[in-house]
């Protein structure tokens, strides 16, 4: 992989960074020497990286991951939430992005539709309304997310950032919204590629908020 | 001596009967060769065009050709892609070089009126989609089984189809046999139930397509190629990769949906048009697996995961396909009938996958709800039962009569 590829990680707070600096020992074991850069408000200990300093903004560090496409110093870049570990070289969803402008999962709930979060009505009105079909879309999980620099993902990314700033909550409807306004070319990947249940996950499990704070929204 | 074209005997001779008996004043050859120096100089009376992409043949050939010759090197896709404006208008069009298809659907915009296009190696599929863009296909010299592998063939093509856009949305269906007949009328009448308004085009063979022929809002298309691949195991005869990856030549709509005939409609489709405001191509995920975990087709399933990096990527089911008319689609169109025909098999969904990466449409998956066998949102689609695809054998076909529809089946009945 040419120095125009890595690997951006958003980390806030002593828990998002812990998480983190395991997670990136997991990904040297499985693609040695990849760049790798952290945005935060202070560089992790004892591991090589690219400090990004990006003031604390919200307490999900949704800012920051909104705007990845505009932080990343790489021309393709994997994006990998603090609570993961790789088990899975990434070379694949690099090569994947000769084709298209994003790769990503599904979410264990695959289409919209199925999924129900009671203390976000609000925005999940909203979205079923301005997406429509009755929410029988695909839906993502947003945090492991291969990119490549292109018009349209840099409409894309921008409209996401600005879906997510609507309600400042969750990123993964403010996605499927972005989706539907500024299209990008996207490879589709099955739920095991970022899963939950470590004995299923073929390239990262996702030990979702292991790196959360309680005040972060879910 | 005349240098000979790479021709048989028997092509030679037929070649030559239609030369002097059409005596075209103009003549346009995709690739040269042979026939570059013998034909012209033969009939020095033809304003002779030959087009080729090899730099080397090429600069062999242009130290040869008589005066009447024009010889063009051209890179692709500019070799198929000539203009009128540029070129003229020729009396007969020889397609013997590369990108066949392509070739006989530019030929299409190069023909004078009462003009023909002969294309030589006929009998290999993957020039059979070149026949959908010709209402005429004339039998000028049958393949020769005694060459083995490759028999050629000579066919002689007439009366452009071109299909004029119209703007709108339109349902497309593809029929060949009685089974796909029957069900194709039933999956109309649940869409016009639902969508009385929109119109329909079905493609087929003219047993299962001429019946349609009476229907009001539909066109029914008699096409002559042939789905079937009787070496198949039984279920798996009829491919249908080699016509459903043409069929956006054949539909005029601005926004087409093509739907496998056993499918019924539970819903508008107005949802799917709808998307193509902002995507050139929709369709649904497969309900279940991967590329690499389903287990029919494995070699192409492997190659395909090697490819791809991984074999985790979704695949499609190709049994509904919302598109948007454009160059976008024809280009992913065309790629997967070329990656259809690197395996040829009856399942053409891994090749999908393949020319949709491939291609620069702006594709979006929706979820295998939309097109499913049970709850669907849009398309109650018996896939896996063959229903539609049962196969009679080829003598059962051809002495099949002329089934009609009877007058319950027809829409409103």
């Amino acid at each position: 992989m040419s120095d125009s590829t890595g690997v951006l990680y958003v980390a806030y707070g002593n828990a998002a960074r812990k998480q983190c600096a395991r997670s990136i020992a997991t990904l040297f074991a499985h693609a040695p020497g990849i760049n790798v850069a952290v945005v935060s408000e202070q560089p992790l200990q004892d591991i090589a990286h690219l400090h990004i300093y990006h003031p604390e903004a919200d307490p999900g560090a949704r800012t920051q991951k909104t705007s990845m496409y505009a932080l990343s110093p790489f021309e393709r870049t994997l994006f990998l939430d603090a609570d993961t570990e790789v088990v899975a070289s990434p070379a694949p969803g690099f090569n994947l992005l000769q084709w298209v402008d994003v790769v990503i999962a599904q979410d264990c709930n695959r289409r919209f539709a199925d999924c129900h979060w009671k203390h976000l009505p609000d925005e999940r009105v909203a979205t079923l309304d301005e997406v429509g079909l009755n929410g029988d879309v695909l839906y993502y999980n947003s945090g492991v997310i291969f990119f490549r620099r292109s018009e349209r993902a840099a409409q894309f990314f921008a409209r996401w950032h600005e879906e997510w700033q609507r309600w400042k909550r969750h990123d993964q409807m403010a996605f499927i919204r972005a989706l539907q306004h500024s299209p990008v070319r996207l490879a589709v990947l099955r739920e095991t590629w970022n899963t939950h249940v470590r004995a299923n996950a073929r390239f990262v499990w996702h030990n979702h908020r292991a790196a959360a704070r309680p005040e972060a929204p879910h | 001596m005349l240098p000979d074209p790479m021709l048989t005997d028997a092509e030679r001779e037929a070649v030559h009967a239609l030369l002097v008996q059409r005596r075209p004043r103009r003549v346009l050859e995709w690739g040269g060769g042979g026939s570059t120096l013998h034909w012209p100089a033969l009939f020095p009376e033809i304003d002779w065009w030959t087009v080729e992409h090899n730099p080397q043949y090429y600069a062999k050939l242009q130290a040869q050709i008589p005066p009447n010759v024009t010889l063009r090197l051209l890179a692709f896709p500019a070799y198929h892609e000539l203009i009128v404006d540029d070129v003229g208008r020729f009396d007969v069009i020889f397609v013997d070089g590369r990108q066949r298809v392509a070739c006989m659907a530019a030929a299409r915009e190069l023909l004078a009126p009462g003009g023909i296009v002969l294309l030589h190696d006929a009998s290999r599929a993957r020039y059979h989609p070149a026949w959908l863009y010709y209402h005429t296909a004339q039998e000028v010299l049958p393949p020769d089984p005694a060459r083995g592998r490759d028999p050629r063939g000579l066919m002689l093509f007439a009366e452009p189809r071109i299909v004029a856009p119209r703007p709108g949305c339109g349902v497309v269906y593809m029929a060949w046999g009685t089974n796909a007949l029957y069900q194709t009328a039933a999956s109309l009448r649940s869409l016009w139930a639902i969508a009385p308004e929109l119109p329909a085009l079905v493609v087929g063979d003219t047993h299962a397509a001429a019946p349609f022929s009476t229907w009001s809002n539909v066109t029914a298309l008699a096409l002559p190629l042939d789905p079937f691949d009787e070496r198949q195991a039984c279920g798996h005869k009829f491919l249908a990769g080699r016509v459903k990856t043409w069929l956006h030549v054949l539909a005029p709509w601005e926004r087409v949906l093509y739907v496998d005939a056993d499918t019924q409609f539970v819903a508008h489709p107005r949802r799917g048009f709808d998307l193509l405001d902002a995507w050139d191509f929709v369709l649904a995920e497969a309900r279940s697996g991967s590329v690499e975990n389903s287990p029919f087709l494995k070699p192409e399933r492997q190659a395909t995961a090697e490819w791809l990096g991984t074999g985790l990527h979704l695949y499609h089911n190709s049994g509904m396909l919302f598109w948007r008319r454009g160059p976008a689609v024809a280009g992913l169109m065309r790629l997967w009938s070329e990656e259809w025909l690197r395996y040829s098999d009856w399942d053409e969904q891994i090749a999908l996958l393949r020319a949709l990466l491939r291609s620069e449409a702006l594709f979006l998956t929706v979820p295998y709800t939309w097109n499913t066998l049970e709850n669907a949102t849009l398309l109650q689609h018996a896939y896996g039962t063959r229903i539609a695809r049962r196969e009679e054998s080829r003598a059962q076909r051809v002495a099949r009569g002329k089934a009609r529809l009877t007058p319950d089946q027809q829409p409103g009945g």
